[in-house]
């Protein structure tokens, strides 16, 4: 009880460190990176790449 | 009574309260707006001077150690009422104060005698007084600084929040290091590419409008959802090779693509070397679902310029970052606290002789 009665004093940093934890496991589990990664393309596409005209970023040094 | 310490400014009330069913008597003193209520006790406390310079007297009990705040000689400077001592031989004494937060324990001592007696306080909120006494809390002094043993922010919840914030981290990196065996890293890919066309054994090669080159990998499963890491590698010198890839999925058609470049250049000026940019860097894709895929690479390097390429391609890639933004999410808030309390703490035993920063 004792357990209980200190856990609900600091009861909202209980229910915001679960979440989270849980979000944590569940990024984890499915391969998800908070920061981001590197994908640039904004749109879902049928085929395989409509590479040809898709306008890739291309820079050329000197 | 009207009090002031016999070699400083520092003043305080003191306020002797009377019980008249038992004949008790107890104190409430007020310094710089924070109230005590203090009350004799039997109990006898043993003093512990320690012989290494720069530690200070400390009283051992068992709620726990009661350090030495402060160690003075009243001098009376305005008393009303009526009481059963000479007041005026309170000037004799010698008085230490030991604190615990929201604790004190006082010694008086006679500057004559071994006569030692002992006071035990504890801090009390003007709220408290304002509902024991009913008085007008706006004829309250005003509260300055920190009190003595006026309680540190959080100091209820503290232990809860110390105990629960360590256990949570502990479970972010055991989790952490549980994903590595329950998601271990696979290698899918590994390949070698010319950045000019070339007809490499495990490479399609094709010319396609804008690009001088287009290589498509064998096909490789990923036992999604899963992120994916891309490591390129290619031996420069004063060159560079850009490398678009597209990662497609055979069954939908879904793409995800990303470009790299890779650029290495040295040389000594004024008989000093230098280097600049990497020969290698990394890509990673994140949350890609099952299924079979495989790279469109578009290598671009200086015109008849064949860079050698080396692409591994791997899943499961441990997300570190993952862990350490958990990790700094759920101490953020314990952090905030401990720092609270620190500052409070410092601010505290600044009006002591006896405080850590005495002891420097």
């Amino acid at each position: 009880m004792k357990f209980l009665r200190e856990l609900s004093s600091i009861r909202y940093y209980v229910l915001a460190a679960a979440l989270a934890y849980g979000t944590f496991v569940w990024a984890g589990l499915r391969g998800i990176r908070f920061l981001g990664d590197d994908n640039e393309y904004t749109e879902t596409l049928n085929g395989n790449g409509s590479h040809g005209s898709g306008g890739h970023a291309r820079f050329f040094h000197k | 009574m009207v009090k002031k310490e016999t070699r400083s400014s520092a003043q305080w009330v003191e306020y002797m309260l009377f019980q008249q069913a038992t004949g008790a008597t107890a104190q409430l003193a007020v310094y710089e707006g924070h109230w005590m209520f203090i009350q004799p006790t039997d109990k006898q406390f043993t003093v512990t001077t320690p012989s290494q310079a720069g530690q200070h007297s400390y009283v051992d009990t068992l709620l726990g150690t009661y350090q030495i705040y402060n160690r003075y000689s009243p001098h009376i400077l305005y008393a009303v009422g009526e009481f059963d001592w000479n007041i005026l031989d309170d000037q004799k004494l010698v008085i230490t104060e030991f604190i615990l937060p929201p604790f004190m324990l006082v010694q008086e001592q006679q500057k004559s005698s071994e006569r030692v007696n002992w006071y035990k306080g504890e801090h009390l909120e003007p709220a408290q007084i304002e509902a024991a006494f009913q008085v007008d809390p706006s004829r309250f002094p005003r509260r300055n600084g920190v009190g003595a043993i006026q309680p540190a922010p959080g100091e209820g919840n503290w232990p809860a929040l110390k105990w629960f914030a360590s256990l949570m981290a502990l479970a972010v990196v055991i989790t952490q290091l549980l994903l590595l065996f329950v998601k271990p890293e696979r290698l899918l890919l590994q390949q070698q590419f010319s950045s000019q066309p070339t007809t490499l054994d495990n490479a399609a090669t094709a010319t396609a409008a804008g690009s001088n080159n287009v290589i498509v990998t064998r096909s490789f499963e990923v036992q999604g959802p899963a992120a994916l890491e891309f490591d390129l590698r290619s031996s420069l010198s004063n060159q560079w090779v850009e490398v678009p890839i597209t990662l497609v999925n055979e069954n939908t058609g879904v793409s995800y693509e990303f470009t790299k470049s890779l650029e290495y250049y040295s040389g000594v000026e004024d008989g000093e070397s230098w280097s600049e940019g990497n020969k290698q860097d990394d890509a990673m894709l994140a949350g890609i679902p099952s299924g079979r895929y495989h790279l469109n690479i578009y290598p671009i390097s200086d015109f008849g310029t064949s860079l050698l390429v080396d692409l591994k391609v791997s899943q499961n890639t441990p997300l570190h970052s993952n862990a350490v933004l958990a990790l700094l999410v759920l101490l953020v808030y314990p952090g905030i606290q401990f720092f609270r309390r620190y500052s409070f703490e410092q601010t505290r035993w600044l009006n002591s002789d006896y405080g850590p920063q005495e002891a420097d």
